[in-house]
């Protein structure tokens, strides 16, 4: 099909659909990589070249050649369906995100609640990649995600809530067209920080990388390796991406905005947030699950009922 | 010195160090190509430096076993002491080092038959002998130590829950924990309800450092080891440099430290430590904070050093969740020798 033939239907054909969810997770992943590697390099002071594209593919190239190593009594379905969850719960949360005006893989009326499930499946698919290799690491890895998932689960609940209400809708689509005169990001000022912490969390990154930590060596990854590894790290890249387009559709706009159409935009967007959230994770300390409970509960859930009670007031 | 490397992607490696060496291979963290690892999982090449005691041989062998194909080692005699074992031992710098790490990565990529075979039997360490006389092997045991691990079993916690109770031994190579340190813990879930440190029975040779202002270069490489472990990458890699820098011309740069300090401070790692391993009224963020004054001002006298057995160590590590354990050890110095703890 023809890009202008893509343009005028309001939800892309499944093929078509499949692929372009596809691609946009994988090429973001690889997106997201290279971030993170300029990033550390910056700080480090080693400086980076042209040459930082292709490491992760280096990488990925080298992972796929290595032995994939199983432990004493894995469980090995669940071993080798964990990254396959979580890719595919990316995958799920991507579709419900548009990305352009009419042009959506499946823009149901129901999409934040589709997200915010994909988003707590998620805790199945980390937890039993933990689980499956039979390990201590791993496991102790797994206790710390589920102990800190419901603390970001609900602040995710409540600001795609506040941002739902002046839409007067849960679809991302019609979210994305309540933001026509005004960003939520200026009308809903808590809405953006609190996403970038459910960004980190759910995606395990940044200061709540707590699942595959260098101080429990390697946490839930401690026995991943060749493909198995990279099929995890895919995952992780994808679920960022989907996140980061999430925020920049329920945050920022979507594809409103001057002069560019609006799925260059919404690319634009997308790219900012995930800057944002790989940047900003780099350079701050990781923070241990008890503690991040405790300020969850204690500073942050109030913050999201405050950005909750900012949206109904501004919708009244 | 100019290091040929035909990929950008750093070659990862897992280190295995003894007390010796583990100080000489926190300065590889300067290196961009070169990743020190956290599991031998993650890596291509195995390190192995310094000396190892010899109660240690069977589990570096273990480690060795836990690379995965295709793997090579390297054995680095740091300091004049070369490791003993079955490997013939590189003795060179930091720079030819980070030379013979990539040509071997590159090498057994390249030719992965030429992948080093396992050290030790892959079979499993206690045989099924089926049922005893006295029904034990049997259906609906609980407890004992079935095939030679300790069966968890469930136990009160500090939270008023019961759950199992795992047995687990840490180290002596794990990247957490200061090198040739074993850490016997029962763990519920995250929790420590009890640890006990050990050290190898053989005695190490003292830190000697004639080069650098006494503690500065043990202490920058603390420095980059617990930042690592904190998750920032980038700032480990400048300690470790300000590590090297320290060694080549003999003085601090104290532009250069106090930037670091800055840069620590607002990455908010101080913060993450508060609270966590008190001893003696101290916790973690004070000790690093008076290390850290120590670097920037040399003027300032240090701390009185407080020692403690590791015995003690253990103990106030009890009720303290695994994340906050690892973090307080790592903030301890230890003295060499296997029975002090010197703190800050």
């Amino acid at each position: 099909m023809t890009l202008a033939a893509l343009e005028t239907v309001t939800q892309l054909d499944p093929p078509i659909a499949v692929v372009a969810v596809g691609v946009v997770l994988v090429v973001g992943s690889a997106l997201v990589a290279i971030t993170r590697i300029v990033t550390r390099r910056s700080t480090a002071g080693h400086g980076w070249t042209a040459d930082v594209a292709t490491e992760p593919f280096q990488r990925a190239r080298w992972l796929a050649r290595q032995q994939t190593v199983t432990t004493e009594r894995p469980d090995g379905i669940t071993w080798a369906l964990a990254p396959a969850a979580y890719l595919g719960l990316a995958a799920v949360a991507m579709t419900v995100v548009p990305f352009s005006a009419g042009v959506a893989a499946a823009d149901v009326r129901t999409g934040i609640v589709v997200f915010g499930a994909a988003e707590a499946l998620a805790i199945v698919a980390v937890f039993l990649h933990g689980w499956s290799p039979n390990s201590p690491f791993a496991l102790v890895s797994a206790y710390r995600f589920v102990a800190v998932a419901l603390s970001y689960e609900l602040l995710s609940m409540f600001v795609l809530i506040a941002s739902a209400i002046p839409a007067e809708s849960l679809s991302i689509g019609a979210i994305i067209d309540s933001q026509a005169g005004l960003w939520n990001v200026i009308r809903q000022p808590l809405g953006l920080p609190l996403w970038l912490i459910v960004t980190w969390g759910v995606t395990f990154s940044g200061p709540l990388a707590i699942v595959d930590a260098p101080d429990l060596a390697g946490g839930g990854s401690v026995e991943d390796s060749g493909m198995q590894r990279l099929a995890w790290s895919v995952g992780r890249g994808a679920m960022t991406v989907a996140f980061g387009a999430a925020g920049a559709a329920v945050f920022l706009g979507g594809w409103h905005g001057p002069l560019l159409p609006g799925a260059v935009w919404m690319l634009v967007k997308t790219v900012a947030v995930l800057a944002i959230v790989v940047v900003g994770g780099e350079h701050l300390a990781r923070i241990s699950a008890e503690r991040f409970v405790a300020l969850a509960w204690k500073a942050l859930l109030p913050l999201a009922f405050a950005d909750l009670l900012i949206a109904g007031l501004g919708s009244l | 010195m100019a290091v040929s490397n035909r990929s950008s992607a750093p070659v990862p490696v897992f280190a295995s160090c003894g007390v010796d060496g583990w100080g000489p291979v926190q300065d590889l963290r300067a290196r961009s190509e070169i990743e020190l690892v956290s599991t031998p999982r993650h890596a291509s090449v195995l390190l192995v430096a310094g000396p190892i005691a010899s109660d240690h041989h069977e589990a570096l062998d273990r480690v060795h076993d836990q690379v995965p194909h295709p793997r090579t080692s390297v054995a680095w005699a740091c300091g004049g002491a070369p490791p003993s074992g079955p490997w013939t031992p590189h003795e060179t710098d930091l720079d030819g080092l980070v030379q013979v790490l990539i040509d071997a990565h590159l090498h057994v990529v390249s030719d992965p038959a030429s992948s080093e075979p396992d050290r030790l039997p892959d079979v499993v360490p206690n045989e099924w002998r089926g049922v005893g006389p006295f029904g034990q092997g049997g259906e609906g045991m609980m407890g004992g130590v079935p095939y030679g691990r300790p069966m968890a079993m469930t136990g009160d916690d500090r939270d008023g829950l019961a759950l199992d109770q795992l047995h687990l031994r840490l180290g002596p190579f794990l990247d957490a924990l200061p090198p040739g340190l074993v850490l016997d813990v029962t763990l519920q879930g995250e929790v420590l309800q009890h640890a006990e440190l050990h050290r190898s029975g053989a005695e190490g040779p003292t830190d000697s450092d004639p080069s650098a202002p006494p503690g500065h270069r043990s202490t920058l490489r603390q420095l980059s080891w617990a930042l690592h472990l904190a998750g920032l990458d980038g700032l480990a890699a400048q300690a470790a440099r300000l590590s090297v820098g320290l060694t080549e011309s003999g003085q601090t740069d104290n532009a250069d430290l106090a930037r670091l300090r800055r840069r620590i401070r607002r990455r908010g790692w101080l913060w993450t430590l508060r609270g966590v391993g008190a001893l003696d009224g101290r916790d973690a963020a004070d000790r690093w904070r008076s290390r850290l004054d120590s670097l920037t001002t040399p003027d300032l006298g240090g701390p009185a050093d407080l020692r403690c057995a590791l015995d003690d160590l253990g103990r106030a590590l009890a009720g303290a969740t695994l994340t906050d354990a690892v973090a307080a050890i790592a903030s301890v110095r230890l003295a060499h020798g296997h029975a002090a703890v010197v703190a800050p």
